[in-house]
């Protein structure tokens, strides 16, 4: 039985990895320590520079030197959530373009995100195509 | 000879002189030469007068064979004797007999020798009748005393004794019945039970001769007097039957009659008595007949109110004996069975219970009642009207001795309360799964949130996997941390799914020993996803060593569920402080387990308080107001206790304690 779409590895990223044209790093925030590594694992095996954070909190405190490329945040999370993160950074004048992960998507908080800038709206588990995609788009639009 | 004076007897015998002068020889003999002595002087006195008066010599032998016997009698024949023939003899006062002379003294001899063989025979006849005489009498003074030490001793059981004794003259009653037989009535009872008139003269014919104390007492009496009147002062109707049949006893020479029945006290008071009368053997007199009565009230009041319990009650009450065989069984036993009691008394246990059941439950039980021990229990057991909930309790009976002889078994059909219990627990445990239901209907997205995070995660790792494997010099250390963590994550969501379904499908709790800290372990994950959507900070504060408990596990979750669910709502609208929610276990007072969930939240409105723990009581907006009373009944059905208190500062603190298994 062929797996589903969204479970096929991308053949034609593997071949033009992005890292090498892009140096910019991917944040990943999430409170879920196995999403976290497992977000990790994936966007560094196509080839992006990775950085995890555990908390929207622990984001906002750390030290960037090389600029951030691009966020993947978690929507709901413990403190602080995604989409405040998002507003609180728009607000101090920092905007970061950011992919947004839910368990599920509800319209009114896929609406806040798009409002708050969010490049894409992903539910989880997140299929790799889409993530590259948004990824991408997101790196693009920095 | 009756009317003769006492004389201590004596084996000799005689009068006064004679018991004197037969003490000695001497004085026996002496008797002879006193008297032979005598009648030589007045002899000699009278000779001048009359020759003759030597006869006088004869009463000398006389009165020594008389007063002195034999012996003696024939020395005073021979003091006789000579004398005669010295002094009356011619010539006077000569030792020679004129030969005309011979024949008078051998006529004198002969008279003599006679007189005193005579004599002294007469005088022992007299000695043997005076000692038999003597004999005889003390005899019957003995008797006599006897007699009235008899007397006295009768008198005295008579009098003092506690039971009432009635001495009655039933002569003339005798008589009337031996008249009634005389005419030809052959059934006596018969005829007294057809003429009650003739009842009533025998009654008066009875006299009462004397009565005890006991019977001046047992009928309220005044005096002897006044009892010794009439039969009649004591007697109701069920007196006469009672009567008639001692008659009856009577009539047909029967030596004695029991029977019981009731009579009156002078003062009305009823009593149960029990009649003994014994009659005399014809033909001995009937003018003394004893007759006890028994004053039996309190034995009977006590026998009937034992046998009214027993055969009224609504308990199964039968006693079997150490061959576990029935001896008696009540009505309500018969009821159970369907067996009249004569087919059940005789009956072996296991014939009537079964072999089964005997074996595994009735005889151990009956065993350790046979064995002096009280004995108890409870179960299900077949009978003829089905299975039936049975709560027996055995009692030894010991009436005589110390060992046991029977067991009392009493037995309650606990049928319908265990049914409605069985039934009250199924509900309950229904009532539980539909708010367990509900409550994880409530909490769909959490739950499908946490399954769902370790499923995104493997997705990613299995991506990120299949990327490093495809390149030209793949990182085989990584692709292997990836796919272990595949396992763990996979592992993840397993649990999640498997805790729900216990959650869900389960409706029969089944207790086990528990450690309440597993148990708070078990709901985290659960409701970690509510925690972090409620914004709630949630902290695990677990004594390190809690006894164990016995509960159901998927039950103990829901109390904890809904306590924690109920936490986070009380502090949703909390924004000026953390909103904290505490899960702690204790050692607890008494032995027990104390579970614990402490929020920050709005706390216990004063005016609800009382209805907290209500069904349908509910402050939330869609709530069903189940979680609290559902909570409650199973940690009570636990025999625990589930109750909330306000905090000090915020908040409230809603716990429960379990007892702890020992």
């Amino acid at each position: 039985m062929p797996l589903p779409a969204w479970m096929m590895p991308l053949t034609e990223d593997r071949q033009r990895p992005m890292a090498k044209r892009d140096g910019r790093v991917v944040c990943i925030v999430d409170d879920d320590a196995s999403l976290r590594r497992s977000l990790r694992n994936l966007l560094m095996s196509l080839g992006f520079r990775v950085e995890t954070f555990a908390s929207a909190e622990a984001f906002l405190e750390s030290v960037h030197p090389d600029g951030v490329g691009c966020m993947v945040l978690d929507v709901r999370m413990a403190g602080m959530s995604g989409v405040d993160l998002l507003r609180h950074l728009a607000a101090t004048g920092s905007p970061v373009p950011a992919i947004m992960l839910t368990a599920h998507t509800d319209d009114e908080t896929r609406r806040r995100s798009l409002e708050a800038g969010a490049v894409a709206f992903l539910e989880k588990p997140v299929r790799s195509d889409a993530l590259l995609a948004a990824v991408r788009t997101a790196l693009s639009s920095a | 000879m009756l009317g003769v004076p006492f004389r201590p007897a004596v084996a000799t015998g005689g009068g006064p002189l004679q018991r004197r002068v037969a003490q000695s020889a001497v004085a026996r003999y002496g008797v002879a030469v006193v008297s032979v002595a005598v009648m030589v002087v007045l002899g000699l006195l009278l000779r001048p007068i009359v020759l003759a008066a030597g006869q006088l010599l004869l009463l000398a032998v006389l009165v020594t064979g008389w007063i002195s016997g034999l012996r003696p009698a024939l020395l005073a024949w021979g003091l006789a004797t000579a004398a005669f023939a010295y002094h009356f003899t011619l010539p006077l006062d000569s030792v020679k007999v004129d030969p005309d002379q011979v024949p008078r003294l051998m006529i004198f001899a002969l008279v003599a020798g006679f007189m005193a063989t005579m004599s002294a025979a007469r005088r022992r006849a007299e000695d043997l009748l005076r000692s038999a005489r003597d004999e005889l009498e003390a005899r019957v003074r003995e008797r006599t005393t006897e007699l009235g030490e008899s007397e006295r001793r009768y008198r005295h059981i008579f009098d003092s004794t506690g039971v009432s004794i009635w001495e009655e003259d039933l002569s003339r009653v005798k008589q009337a019945l031996d008249h009634l037989q005389a005419r030809g009535v052959h059934d006596v009872g018969d005829y007294l039970a057809g003429h009650p008139e003739f009842v009533e003269h025998v009654i008066a014919l009875v006299k009462i001769v004397d009565v005890n104390d006991a019977s001046v007492a047992l009928f309220e009496a005044g005096s002897k007097e006044e009892l010794v009147v009439s039969l009649l002062r004591i007697f109701v109707p069920e007196t006469r039957a009672a009567f008639r049949k001692a008659m009856t006893s009577l009539a047909e020479g029967r030596p004695f009659f029991q029977g019981e029945s009731v009579v009156q006290t002078l003062k009305g008071q009823r009593l149960t008595v029990l009649f003994t009368v014994t009659f005399p053997r014809p033909p001995a007199s009937f003018e003394s007949v004893l007759v006890t009565v028994t004053d039996i009230t309190d034995r009977k009041r006590a026998e009937y109110l034992t046998g009214h319990v027993f055969e009224t009650s609504p308990d199964a009450v039968y006693i079997v004996g150490r061959d576990y065989r029935y001896q008696r069984v009540n009505a309500a036993f018969e009821r159970r069975w369907r067996l009249p009691a004569q087919r059940i008394v005789g009956m072996r246990v296991d014939e009537l219970a079964g072999t089964e059941p005997f074996e595994a439950t009735y005889k151990p039980h009956l065993d350790r009642c046979f064995a002096g021990e009280e004995a108890s229990f409870v179960g299900w057991f077949p009978t003829p009207a089905g299975r039936q909930y049975l709560a027996a309790t055995y009692s030894p009976l010991r009436p005589d001795s110390q060992r046991v002889e029977a067991a009392l078994a009493i037995t309650r059909d606990l049928t319908d309360h265990a049914r409605a219990a069985e039934a009250l627990q199924q509900a309950q445990a229904e009532l539980a799964h539909m708010t367990r239901v509900t409550t994880l209907g409530e909490m769909t997205a959490s739950i499908a949130h946490e399954v769902n995070q370790p499923l995104a995660a493997i997705v990613a790792d299995a991506n990120a996997s299949l990327n490093w494997l495809a390149s030209a010099t793949p990182d085989l250390d990584r692709v292997r941390e990836a796919l272990a963590a595949i396992v763990k994550d996979g592992h993840r969501a397993a649990n999640v799914i498997q805790r729900i379904r216990q959650l869900v499908t389960r409706t029969v709790p089944q207790k086990a020993r528990l450690d309440v800290n597993d148990v708070i372990r078990d709901v985290v994950p659960l409701i970690a996803t509510e925690v972090r959507s409620h914004e709630v900070s949630l902290r695990l504060d677990l004594a390190v060593a809690v006894p164990p408990v016995v509960a159901d596990r998927v039950q103990l979750q829901q109390v904890l569920i809904n306590l924690v669910m109920n936490g986070m709502e009380a502090m949703t609208s909390i924004a000026d402080r953390p909103r904290e929610l505490v899960i702690r276990s204790r050692p607890h007072e008494g032995g027990q387990v104390l579970l614990a969930v402490e929020d920050a939240g709005v706390g216990i409105d004063p005016s609800s308080v009382s209805r907290l723990f209500t069904a349908f009581f509910t402050t939330k907006r869609d709530g069903m107001g189940m979680g609290l009373s559902i909570s409650r009944s199973i940690i009570e059905a636990h025999g625990g206790r589930l109750w909330a208190t306000s905090n000090a500062r915020h908040g409230a603190t809603f716990q429960f304690a379990l007892p702890a298994l020992r």
